[in-house]
């Protein structure tokens, strides 16, 4: 075989599949140079996205949601805690990111996952500096319990822009979250009320009988974005990752804010015009997104 | 920004530079070969830094920046210091203070046959010289000069051995001798081995001495010329007293 | 427009830096940086043989360890070491010394706000001071957003806390070149206002971010300036020879 500056005369007499894994930087320029890519898509368009709401029958809210073969599963459960000192009218979340073995073959057992605590932390940060939800809706009386809600993202196939997947799932989970019924009992304590109770039987109104559902403000949604030289990628596959390393990350809300613009370094250096260019993608992607979410629970209410 | 719009490339000759830092501007140069040595590298036209230090050029062509540092990189036809870490059928395996331990062939001695095939313990001290060093690759060394003649190559017995940063190995090793070693050489008969490594050899007959000339050069490398002379002066006085 | 701070700054001021190197006598590399009350040290190991499992042995590997002020590591600081990681593997060489390992460790000796920014100030001078090959240097920033849209640079942890949002940015340092003017603009901007990474927290504006980037930019300036100062005052003068 050749050396890599020999790869441009090996192209013609070597088969696809030989060059991608030899000269996969070479294989990925070839395409981008006439602004494809080897999956088909224009380098700006995202890939088909799927939503399902409530894909766990026994937690308070759920989806499972693909992005191109990237796939994760959000699920919340709700508990009744003592809200802390600090925030007596306040319910918490708290979020994790899992990454089992099963998701990507650079992710062994026995061995956590290195992105799995990061993505955890920035999902955590996205959320919650969102202010996509309200904490004082999860307070249930005052000073003395509030809803602690625990997600947990589960994700099932690893195959690049996992942290867009991952808050995807996470906000169609919060719209699909259905908080239990709980009412107070002779100790002045909460207890849950089981939904198939006869109603004749309580005794005691239930505590948030109106509340439901929580009111999500301006949602956040991302697109995570190669920069290579002058070429932008919109949503990577795991093999553009691997192969291109600078990953921009944006997050905007419903009403475009900037949530987050997260770069960890990476050779290609953003000026002011890519950044502007990645976000100009990300507005778009969030309308697309907006609307698969839309269609999702619309979907569900028909039901 | 004092960035001054300079344009001959001897500007920045003998000045600090950090790593970025365009030092040459080969398009500006006429039909010039030019040799670059450590801490340069070349993109396209541009001759730019890549560690911090000084940077310095010796006539006809030769440009290099100079910097001192705890780890070694091996570069053909220094003299460094090894320990021997573990003995293999070919080669002795050495550590020269680099990023991997270096190979010694068994054979790289003078007149070395595979009947007199010396043998070293692990943690032998050698004074060896670097014979190949190229990315990826263990560093070779050898036990004999250009010329196959084993000169004063080989293992160090007794003295002590101490390490050091790679600048002021330099520093000892340059011509004219340096201030230290004359001003001690004056007063003091002692053996010394310096290795480009870091690593700093000395044996005398009397431990003191090993120990005064030690601790006079690990003060040095801070230290002017003139300093280096009054710190040894400082430090004799004490013994004779 | 001029706001308050509560040390009597101006919102474009930073706090004293300082920078010392080599202060580590076993690390093959080590500096300090302080901005204000925020110290951290970073010591640099390295480069040894081999590197770890889902690494590119084609290529250097660099390793961040966080060690915090007290208690253990969390998320937050596999965050912190992940930016830092890739932050200075895109400022180093990794193609000279091949199969190897580097690895950086980061001690928090105190936190006053701007820790992450502190923190990558002083690897990169503990990279330097190791000799490690890098393409540029790289001086980080801290940007943040008052209520009323305002940016200051270089918070306190007080500052922190009151504020809308805030943003990291890490640029290179300007450099100094032989080559004619103009001929370092990559699009129209120069190279020292390129983003290496940027980290964001809160809700801003997209104009609100440009802004930071257009301060961060200005105050990176300066970074850079004292970056070269301090390596050039504490690179062994080798003036035995005069």
């Amino acid at each position: 075989m050749g050396l890599p500056n020999v790869s441009g005369d090996l192209s013609a007499e070597m088969e696809v599949d030989a060059f991608r894994r030899l000269f996969p930087l070479r294989f990925y320029e070839r395409h981008l140079a006439d602004s494809i890519r080897p999956d088909a898509r224009p380098l700006g368009r995202a890939r088909d996205t799927t939503m399902a709401l409530g894909a766990v029958a026994s937690a308070d809210g759920s989806a499972l949601t693909k992005i191109g073969s990237t796939t994760m599963l959000a699920a919340i459960k709700m508990e009744v805690m003592t809200p802390s000192t600090d925030s007596p009218d306040e319910g918490c979340i708290a979020i994790d990111f899992h990454m089992p073995p099963i998701c990507s073959p650079i992710v062994r057992p026995g061995r956590p996952a290195e992105a799995a605590p990061v993505v955890s932390k920035q999902l955590s940060d996205t959320i919650l500096s969102s202010g996509m939800i309200d904490l004082k809706e999860l307070s249930l009386v005052s000073g003395k319990a509030a809803w602690m809600a625990y997600l947990d993202i589960y994700c099932l196939d690893a195959d690049g822009a996992l942290f867009d997947c991952a808050l995807l799932s996470a906000v169609a989970a919060f719209s699909n979250l259905q908080i239990p019924v709980v009412s107070l009992n002779d100790d002045g304590k909460i207890v849950v009320v089981s939904e198939e109770g006869e109603e004749g039987k309580l005794e005691k109104e239930p505590v948030n009988k109106e509340k439901r559902k929580l009111t999500l403000r301006s949602l956040p949604f991302s697109l995570t974005c190669i920069l290579h030289k002058n070429y932008i990628l919109a949503d990577p596959t795991a093999e553009e990752e691997s192969i291109m390393e600078t990953l921009v990350t944006v997050v905007l809300d419903s009403s475009s804010r900037l949530v987050s613009f997260y770069k960890p370094g990476g050779p290609v250096l953003a000026y002011t015009s890519a950044v502007q260019d990645c976000v100009a993608l990300t507005r778009q992607r969030v309308k697309e997104l907006q609307k698969i979410l839309d269609e999702a629970v619309s979907g569900m209410e028909i039901d | 920004m004092e960035d001054k719009p300079s344009t001959s490339p001897m500007s920045f000759v003998d000045q600090i530079v950090v790593p970025g830092d365009v030092v040459i501007d080969l398009s500006t140069m006429t039909n010039q070969t030019i040799k670059l040595g450590g801490g340069l590298r070349q993109e396209s036209d541009a001759i730019s830094v890549m560690k911090a230090g000084k940077l310095r050029f010796s006539k006809p062509n030769k440009y290099w920046v100079e910097s001192s540092q705890k780890r070694y990189l091996p570069c053909v036809e220094d003299t460094v210091l090894g320990i021997v870490v573990d003995s293999k059928a070919e080669n002795f395996l050495v550590d020269i203070k680099g990023p991997a331990l270096a190979f010694l062939p068994v054979l790289a001695f003078e007149g070395g046959t595979r009947r007199n095939i010396p043998k070293f313990e692990g943690g032998t001290l050698l004074y060896v010289r670097v014979v190949k060093a190229n990315p990826g690759m263990n560093p070779e060394l050898s036990c004999t000069d250009a010329s196959g003649k084993a000169a004063e190559f080989g293992a160090l017995k007794d003295g002590y051995m101490f390490e050091c940063s790679t600048g002021l190995s330099r520093m000892l090793l340059s011509s004219p001798t340096c201030p230290v070693l004359e001003a001690l050489g004056n007063k003091l008969s002692f053996e010394i081995a310096v290795g480009l490594n870091g690593r700093v050899w000395v044996n005398a007959t009397s431990p003191s001495t090993v120990i005064i000339v030690a601790n006079a050069i690990m003060n040095s490398e801070t230290l002017s010329g003139v300093q280096q002379k009054i710190m040894v002066e400082k430090l004799l006085q004490k013994i004779q007293t | 427009m001029e706001i308050d701070r509560d040390d009597g700054r101006t919102p474009n001021q930073l706090r004293p830096l300082a920078c010392s190197r080599n202060i580590l006598h076993r690390a093959h590399g080590s500096a300090s940086w302080s901005q204000g009350d925020t110290k951290v040290l970073a010591a640099v190991y390295g480069p040894k043989a081999g590197t770890k499992k889902n690494e590119n042995p084609e290529k250097a590997c660099i390793e961040v360890i966080w060690k915090p002020k007290t208690g253990q590591i969390g998320k937050l600081e596999k965050e912190y070491e992940m930016i830092l990681k890739r932050t200075l593997q895109s400022i180093s060489i990794l193609t000279i010394n091949r199969n190897t390992t580097t690895s950086v460790i980061i001690q928090v000796v105190h936190d006053d706000g701007s820790l992450l920014t502190c923190a990558i100030n002083a690897a990169c001078a503990a990279l330097v001071d190791a000799g490690i090959p890098m393409k540029h240097l790289a001086v980080a920033i801290c940007c943040c957003l008052t209520e009323g849209g305002y940016v200051i640079l270089d918070p306190t942890k007080l500052e922190e806390q009151k504020m809308k949002g805030f943003a990291y940015l890490v640029f290179p340092n300007s450099i100094h070149s032989v080559l004619p003017e103009g001929s370092l603009l990559v699009e129209g901007e120069a190279v020292e206002h390129g983003i290496i990474t940027s980290v964001t927290h809160g809700l801003m504006s997209v104009e609100e971010y440009l802004n930071c980037l257009e301060r961060g930019r200005a105050a990176s300036a300066k970074l850079s300036d004292f970056l070269r100062k301090s390596i050039k005052l504490q690179l062994p003068t080798d003036s035995f020879k005069s």
